[in-house]
């Protein structure tokens, strides 16, 4: 056998290897970035969860201030009686009013905070939602790249066959 | 009464259990399995690859180059046998035609055997390039080989054309020579015929300048065929054998090398070429003279052994007849006149005339010449400017002939010899050297300063002698004087500080003074005197010896040529040195010794000084 041949065989072989690796190498890529991807979906699906929770705690929380908060009145009506003072009129029941009032605004208050907290939680799962898009994007991309290597490992084995052929 | 009450006091926690996980997988990691697969992949081929490549390089490039190296081998072969192949090697296209043919053929053959492709390619180019090269090489060989067989063959017709004009230049306005002229170098009026060299200028086979360059170098052979030619004649005079005619060479080598000095004279010659033959003709000038000079030589002194010999003969035979004749014998003695004859004809020396005349006065107690009438007759004849006067001189001669008279006959008839020639060159010459001869030796003469103790006087009987010896037409007047010298100074001693300065001395180093210059390792100390540095001198004369008066003499005689006073007078002075060296004693043993360090010391200071 002529040593053109041999040359031009290892040539076409060298950009068959060429193709493969590049091709599984692109590949690889693309599984690594659906896979990064998931784990950012999954950290995102984690903070809507802990943002409803936010609203549910919230919610909780209000229903228990609002029973904490008819026991106090109660008791500063009991104690205005205890004392022989009418308690549902006059003064000591503006001061209940005003409590009362003041109350409602402390749950009002909690209940905008527990809604900004949960807000906030639910943006950075969209942030990590948008990151695992770029991130799967990113692993096509470079699949995409690894694949015109391949080629490209293919043209110039098979270039540098048909070139050694002709010195023979 | 106060009743107790209980409040609850626990509250439900906002928390949950779920948590964020903070784990992220890396994607590097998970993609390097693949990537590194795919770079082995690659770096096994490359190596695969890039060594099969190389190996299989190596055999194409074998293969290539083997055929390259036959194919050359093959068309070298081919391009040899079209160069020897006389149909071919002069006709460019035909040569190249041939080749290519040949050579497309060779390509073919060997790319069908060859099996790589590559390799074919390979050799193509090669082929190509190298059948391009050779074939142009072949090209050129048969159009230089056509250009030299055209150039030869107008060169060939030009060389006899040049010497047929040169033979021819004697009649430079003949038809002939004008009609050679064209043919060679064409008529400048009518472009129709160009000459020789301007035609090849025209078919393109010299440029322009080439053929000028010819034309100048033919022009310039004529010339020097023309020179050959006066050469030839003056060899043909020189080697005559007639020692005549060789003064008529020395002349005409002179005037050749005289003509080649005026630039006037053969104004086509190059000047190389002048400068040679110049060289080449004062060369045969001076060799010619060297010749003549070695004849006249080589005649003098073989005659002077056969005149020895027939001196002896004669006087043997005459004293024999003078011995017989008195001893009563009917021999008949030779008479006064006859002997004086003898003399004049050479056939007796001075010696022997003397010792048979006074024989002959012992036994028949003849008359003599007066020596002193005979000397004023001799006189008046050299001094005599025309015909009359000579024979109004030779009138007064032949009236005191006879017996009781001061002349005998034979004196008289001597005198006559001398009167018949007196008018010739030669006669003029020896009127010269006598005159010459009687100034030296008059008291307050030259000699008398020359010579110690010498007072000077006629010497009658030297310069009677010196006229008798001229009296044969052979002898060289100029050897005569020389003799005559020779026997006045014979028994006289030179004075040392009145030695005469010759005109032609040999050239030695110049003698310096060198005390303690050398050490004892044989270098030398301080600077070297500038004396060793200069020009050669004059040789002393207190060193002079024999050889130096010969090549003073021989000097003289080339360089007076024709003035016949200058040369008398500078081989007067010769003569007197030539005696002042016979009459010294030998150099002592120890002053050769010291000549001998002398010469070695100045050679070695010049080869230090030339280094």
């Amino acid at each position: 056998m002529s040593y053109a041949y041999l040359a031009a065989g290892a040539s076409v072989a060298g950009g068959l290897m060429g193709f493969a690796g590049n091709m599984k190498a692109g590949d690889a890529a693309k599984k690594v970035s659906e896979y990064n991807a998931a784990i950012q979906d999954r950290n995102a699906a984690v903070l809507d969860q802990e943002a409803d929770r936010k609203i549910l705690i919230g919610d909780i929380e209000a229903v228990g201030f609002r029973d904490d908060a008819g026991k106090f009145l109660d008791n500063m009506a009991v104690n205005y009686r205890n004392s022989g003072v009418v308690a549902t009129s006059d003064t000591p029941l503006l001061v209940m009013l005003a409590a009362a009032n003041d109350m409602d605004e402390d749950i009002e208050k909690n209940k905008y905070n527990t809604k900004v907290e949960s807000l906030a939680l639910r943006e950075q799962g969209v942030g990590l939602r948008l990151g695992a898009n770029v991130t799967r994007e990113e692993g096509r991309q470079r699949k995409q790249a690894y694949r015109m290597k391949a080629y490209s490992s293919l043209l110039s084995g098979a270039s540098g066959g048909f070139s050694a052929m002709r010195q023979k | 009464m106060k009743i107790q009450t209980y409040n609850s006091q626990a509250k439900r926690t906002d928390k949950i259990a779920s948590q964020q996980i903070k784990v992220q997988a890396n994607s590097a990691v998970f993609e390097q399995a693949g990537v590194d697969f795919a770079a082995a992949g690659k770096q096994g081929a490359d190596i695969l690859s890039t060594w099969a490549l190389e190996e299989n390089k190596l055999v194409v490039d074998a293969e290539a180059a083997q055929a390259s190296r036959d194919f050359k081998e093959q068309i070298q072969i081919i391009a040899t046998k079209i160069d020897s192949d006389p149909a071919l090697n002069a006709d460019p296209i035909a040569a190249a035609t041939q080749f290519k043919n040949k050579t497309r053929g060779i390509v073919n053959t060997t790319t069908s055997k060859m099996k790589s492709p590559a390799a074919k390619k390979m050799f193509a180019a090669s082929s190509s390039t190298a059948a391009s090269t050779l074939g142009l090489g072949v090209r050129k060989a048969a159009r230089k080989r056509l250009v030299s067989t055209r150039i030869a063959q107008a060169s060939a017709l030009g060389r006899q054309l040049e010497q047929e004009i040169a033979a021819a230049s004697e009649y430079p306005n003949s038809v002939n020579f004008l009609d050679l002229k064209e043919k060679l170098y064409g008529d400048p009026n009518d472009p129709a015929k160009p000459g020789i060299y301007k035609e090849l200028v025209k078919q393109g086979i010299l440029t322009a300048v080439q053929g000028q360059k010819q034309e100048l170098k033919s022009l310039s052979r004529v010339a020097t065929g023309i020179i050959n030619k006066e050469f030839l004649k003056a060899s043909i005079e020189l080697n005559s054998g007639n020692p005549m005619r060789m003064g008529v060479a020395v002349k005409a080598y002179a005037k050749i090398a005289q003509d080649l000095a005026d630039p006037k004279k053969y104004p086509d010659l190059d000047n190389l070429t002048r400068i040679k033959l110049t060289g080449q003709a004062i060369s045969a000038s001076d060799s010619a003279m060297r010749r003549r000079v070695s004849d006249d030589r080589k005649i003098t002194a073989d005659e002077k052994t056969n005149r020895t010999k027939i001196h002896t003969k004669n006087y043997t035979k005459t004293l024999v007849a003078i011995i017989k004749s008195r001893t009563g014998s009917k021999v008949t003695p030779p008479t006064a006149e006859e002997l004086v004859q003898l003399l004049a004809r050479g056939d007796i020396n001075d010696t022997q005339f003397d010792k048979l005349t006074d024989m002959i006065n012992d036994s028949q107690d003849a008359d003599v010449t007066d020596p002193q009438f005979l000397q004023e007759i001799t006189t008046a004849l050299f001094e005599a400017d025309n015909k009359n006067d000579i024979d109004k001189v030779m009138r007064s001669a032949l009236n005191e002939t006879g017996p009781g008279k001061k002349l005998r006959f034979a004196a008289f008839s001597n005198l006559q010899l001398t009167a018949r020639g007196i008018t010739t060159p030669r006669s003029r010459r020896v009127k010269i050297y006598r005159k010459m001869l009687q100034q030296a030796a008059k008291a307050g003469g030259p000699l008398q300063k020359l010579l110690k103790n010498f007072k000077g006087g006629n010497y009658d009987n030297t310069v009677f002698k010196f006229d008798l010896k001229l009296q044969d037409p052979r002898v060289n007047p100029l050897e005569v004087f020389e003799e005559a010298i020779e026997e006045i100074i014979e028994k006289q001693k030179v004075n040392l500080k009145q030695l005469p300065k010759p005109n032609f001395s040999p050239m030695v180093p110049p003698t310096v003074s060198m005390p303690n210059l050398k050490k004892e390792d044989g270098s030398y100390s301080g600077a070297l005197p500038s004396a060793v540095t200069s020009e050669l001198v004059p040789k002393p004369i207190e060193e002079w010896t024999i050889e130096d008066v010969t090549y003073s003499r021989k000097k003289a005689r080339s360089e007076f040529k024709g003035l016949l006073g200058a040369l008398a007078i500078e081989i007067f002075n010769l003569t007197i040195i030539e005696k002042y060296i016979e009459d010294k004693k030998p150099a002592s043993a120890g002053q050769v010794e010291k000549a001998i360090k002398k010469a070695e010391a100045l050679k070695e200071l010049k080869d230090l000084q030339s280094r």
